[in-house]
């Protein structure tokens, strides 16, 4: 398993991503790679856009211009194929009141296109790496908010995808909670899995992110590791780093 | 349906079941709701008159002589003499339910003039209307008795007063209460479908997008389409179910009271249902493109919708819309007719109508499907478009 990027093997590419509503403009011209084993970081003022990119990157959402490969393959592709490969979750996420973990797993997994045994074994998995077995049969109206987290994260991962697509999954959590979230991309990142992380947690960008992207009034201002843009910015503190390259104009 | 689709289905199912507010709002209340309050409004109105027709209801008049002749041809309702003005006093007070006065001689004393009569009552008090009707009929018949005995004395016969005897006879035999049910099966099977599709549609589109289930169920590796497919087949489903079991209670309904209640008081003979299997079977087929029209329009004003409360208002204004299309068959004289038949939803109550009365034209029901069908057709796609479209999905873009 990879502990490093492996720079041979681009899991997704992003090719000039162009989102407009209207005359609105939410994202233009976004362009980026990222490989296996990586942790992509996206920073941004609230509005810069970031929602939109990730929705893009994930295909829920058409870009009015450009194209997202995951495996070389567009996203957006009628056969589904690349979308099967992107775990998405968002700290917005929610969970079907009326039905238990196991519905849900169950159900994500078939529309992964799993199946029989294979499904139950990777739900049984899955529920012992995330310590689910406790409310596994339990109405996910009846959790708390850390154990409901705990099942969207495992309803993101019940196909074992090569990419994760998190969108501020700690925003609603407790410290313990968030905790979990980090150690689960740390995981990810060891099993060579590609990561698009966005939040304005500056500690989990410090701790995660291999390289950042900052997105302001949804052009990208800049992207790199952070040793490189505190260098090419002379601040050393991460949010004077954010305050000058999220705020300002281009 | 396959794949995803299908997947999606069986959990919408397992969610709409498992929400006993949903069944017991979409499917119960509807469906026995309806005629039980119908059935409880017929039978109470029944009990009503009955009671109302055996009920002592006092009277008055302007002189004895009055009370000599009239109190003999009327039951229930006992005379006494009053002057007029402490009469009406009664009545507005309710001590009393109307008075009769006489301009003239009311005693028979010659064969050259009428006596007219004044029957003071109230049209506010239902007591009153009763009163008043007892003592018309009365009178009516002591004018009849009067008339006879003129040409008697004249040397007349009876038949010189009647040139004609009118006798209606009904060759449909049909009873006013197969009448009623007909009314009111084409009145509610129509807005039963409305009914629940609308509070469906506004828990499975609106509800999702509010709750936040909705983003989460498009990012697992399906096209938007087969979400909505499920959603339509679910909703699509359960207003058939709605509408099917709302025909078998009115029929049920009908066909019990022909058991429990006395045949002679109401009128209620088996052989007065003239339902035709193929005729029904024609409905129920009608239906399912009917089921199909109601979801799109309620998805469509769902997938518009911001809140639940915007949802709940818009859909209810397509429920709206079907029960003043139903309304249609309360009106006499309206029948499925080749005019007719192009109104959509006015031509499906009509048809339910006609389906009771088992007289049914093929023509005109055959334009009904049709109708029914393209319609669906039309507003599948659209709401296909509007349930698509990212801006009711996601919401509008924040500002920067």
């Amino acid at each position: 398993m990879n502990k490093t990027a492996d720079p041979q093997h681009a899991v997704v590419e992003a090719v000039g991503l162009t989102k407009h509503f209207g005359a609105e403009v939410a994202v233009e011209g976004v362009s980026f790679r990222l490989y296996a084993g990586e942790v992509l970081g996206i920073l941004g003022a609230n509005g810069s856009g970031k929602t939109t990119l990730l929705r893009m990157l994930s295909g829920l959402m058409r870009p009015t211009a450009g194209q997202t490969l995951i495996e070389g393959m567009d996203v957006l592709e009628p056969s589904l194929k690349a979308r099967r490969q992107v775990g998405f979750l968002t700290g917005n996420t929610r969970l079907y009141e009326k039905l238990s973990p196991r519905d849900i797993l169950h159900i994500f997994g078939e529309l992964y296109g799993l199946s029989g045994l294979a499904l139950s074994n990777r739900i049984n998995s899955l529920a012992e790496e995330m310590h689910l077995h406790a409310f596994l049969d339990k109405r996910c109206g009846q959790l708390s908010s850390g154990m409901r987290q705990r099942v969207s994260v495992a309803r993101a991962l019940v196909a074992d995808p090569s990419l994760y697509v998190l969108d501020e999954p700690t925003a609603t959590l407790d410290p313990m909670a968030s905790h979990d979230i980090v150690q689960l991309v740390q995981k990810a990142k060891a099993r060579g899995r590609a990561v698009v992380f966005s939040t304005h947690r500056m500690e989990e960008i410090e701790y995660l992110c291999d390289r950042v992207l900052f997105l302001r009034k949804g052009r990208m201002a800049t992207q790199g590791t952070l040793e490189a843009l505190k260098q090419q910015s002379g601040k050393l503190r991460l949010i004077d780093l954010f305050l000058h390259f999220a705020q300002g104009e281009l | 349906m396959r794949g995803a689709t299908w997947v999606l289905f069986k959990k919408e199912l397992r969610e709409f079941l498992r929400d006993k507010r949903a069944v017991f709002f979409t499917l119960v209340m509807p469906v026995l709701a309806m005629p039980l309050a119908f059935g409880g409004i017929l039978y109470g109105t029944w009990w009503a008159k009955q009671s109302l027709a055996h009920e002592v209801l006092p009277a008055s008049v302007a002189n004895r002589s009055m009370v000599d002749v009239l109190q003999g041809q009327l039951q229930h309702t006992p005379l006494e003499v009053k002057a007029r003005e402490e009469a009406l006093e009664h009545i507005t007070q309710k001590k009393l339910w109307a008075f009769v006065e006489a301009e003239g001689h009311f005693e028979e004393s010659d064969m050259q003039h009428s006596v007219k009569l004044r029957l003071y009552y109230s049209r506010q008090q239902e007591r009153s209307k009763e009163v008043k009707e007892r003592l018309h009929k009365a009178l009516e018949a002591l004018n009849q008795e009067r008339l006879e005995k003129r040409f008697e004395k004249m040397e007349l016969s009876k038949a010189f007063a009647k040139p004609m005897v009118i006798e209606e006879v009904d060759v449909t035999q049909q009873s006013p209460w197969l009448e009623m049910l007909a009314v009111l099966i084409g009145f509610c099977i129509v807005n039963t479908l409305f009914m629940s599709s609308a509070n469906l549609a506004t828990d499975l589109v609106t509800g999702e997008k509010e709750r936040g289930t909705l983003e989460t169920l498009l990012s697992a590796p399906l096209k938007p389409k087969q979400v909505l497919r499920a959603k339509q087949a679910i909703i699509s489903a359960s207003a058939l179910f709605s509408a099917f079991l709302n025909l078998a209670v009115f029929i049920g309904l009908f066909l019990v009271a022909t058991w429990v209640l006395p045949e002679k008081e109401w009128g209620l003979e088996l052989q007065h249902l003239h339902f035709q299997w193929g005729q029904l079977a024609f409905l129920c087929v009608c239906f399912v493109p009917a089921a199909f029209l109601a979801s799109s329009i309620c998805i469509a004003l769902a997938s518009v919708a911001r809140t639940l409360k915007a949802s709940q208002t818009t859909t209810s204004l397509a429920a709206l819309a079907s029960l003043m299309a139903s309304l249609v068959v309360v009106f006499p004289g309206m029948e499925l007719s080749w005019p007719l038949a192009w109104m959509p939803l006015v031509n499906l109550a009509l048809l339910a109508k006609a389906c009771v009365f088992g007289n049914v034209e093929y023509g005109p029901a055959a334009l009904t499907l049709a109708v029914t069908v393209l319609l669906a057709v039309v507003f599948q796609k659209t709401s296909t478009r509007i349930f698509l479209d990212e801006r009711n999905v996601f919401g509008a873009p924040p500002k920067a």
